[in-house]
């Protein structure tokens, strides 16, 4: 995994449960939206992240957002 | 050549059998991600990691269906798509462009390219794989007449 894959991952847990959406998600790390969607994918795949349909918790729109799998 | 065919140890009958798939993405971990994944639905399974490698590959492929990244080095997705759609074999092939600009411009630029379909990352593999199936179906249905 990536060093921004990683970064992406840590953010998205440390902002849990607060949604955010790619593009509020890449301004807060100071990334490109299309730079965290490209590491998405292998978030959700490989790293155990999930693409939900929320509020984002910054922009208040609603749209896909990457939250940590939920806990059993 | 340096685009990537993962299938070699197949031999030629089967690969002639199975559907032939081109992932033209500059994001190792989403490339080696999709070839896995289409590999083991069965598909011939081809790489590239830039714009210059997917129309090589796609002119000495010819696959049934590309699945192209807009935004990589040597030339843009676009570029690609537009000199793929300009040769006169590699013309046959499906393209999808999949790209982490979710845009209204983005998107006509792509269908005017010659795109079939457009779709934002991230895009997990089962719903690519729809798509791929999809377009392959089309191409059959206007092969069938």
């Amino acid at each position: 995994m990536s060093p921004l894959a990683q970064r992406i991952a840590d953010a998205v847990h440390q902002n849990q449960p607060r949604p955010f959406c790619f593009a509020c998600l890449a301004a807060e790390e100071g990334v490109r939206e299309h730079d965290v969607r490209a590491v998405a994918l292998v978030l959700i795949v490989r790293a155990g992240l999930r693409l939900v349909e929320r509020v984002c918790s910054r922009c208040q729109r609603p749209g896909e957002t990457l939250a940590a799998r939920k806990l059993a | 050549m340096e685009s990537r065919r993962l299938d070699e140890a197949h031999g030629a009958t089967d690969r002639r059998r199975r559907p032939t798939i081109l992932i033209a993405d500059d994001t190792t971990d989403t490339r080696e991600l999709y070839a896995e994944y289409f590999s083991a639905r069965g598909f011939a399974v081809v790489t590239a990691s830039d714009g210059a490698q997917a129309i090589q590959a796609a002119r000495d492929h010819v696959p049934d269906v590309i699945v192209m990244d807009l935004a990589m080095p040597q030339f843009d997705g676009i570029t690609a798509i537009r000199r793929i759609k300009a040769d006169a074999r590699a013309q046959r092939a499906r393209v999808i462009l999949l790209t982490g600009y979710p845009h209204a411009a983005v998107e006509r630029n792509a269908l005017q390219a010659g795109a079939d379909r457009f779709l934002t990352k991230p895009c997990l593999p089962e719903h690519l794989e729809r798509h791929v199936n999809a377009l392959r179906r089309r191409t059959r249905r206007k092969a069938a007449g």
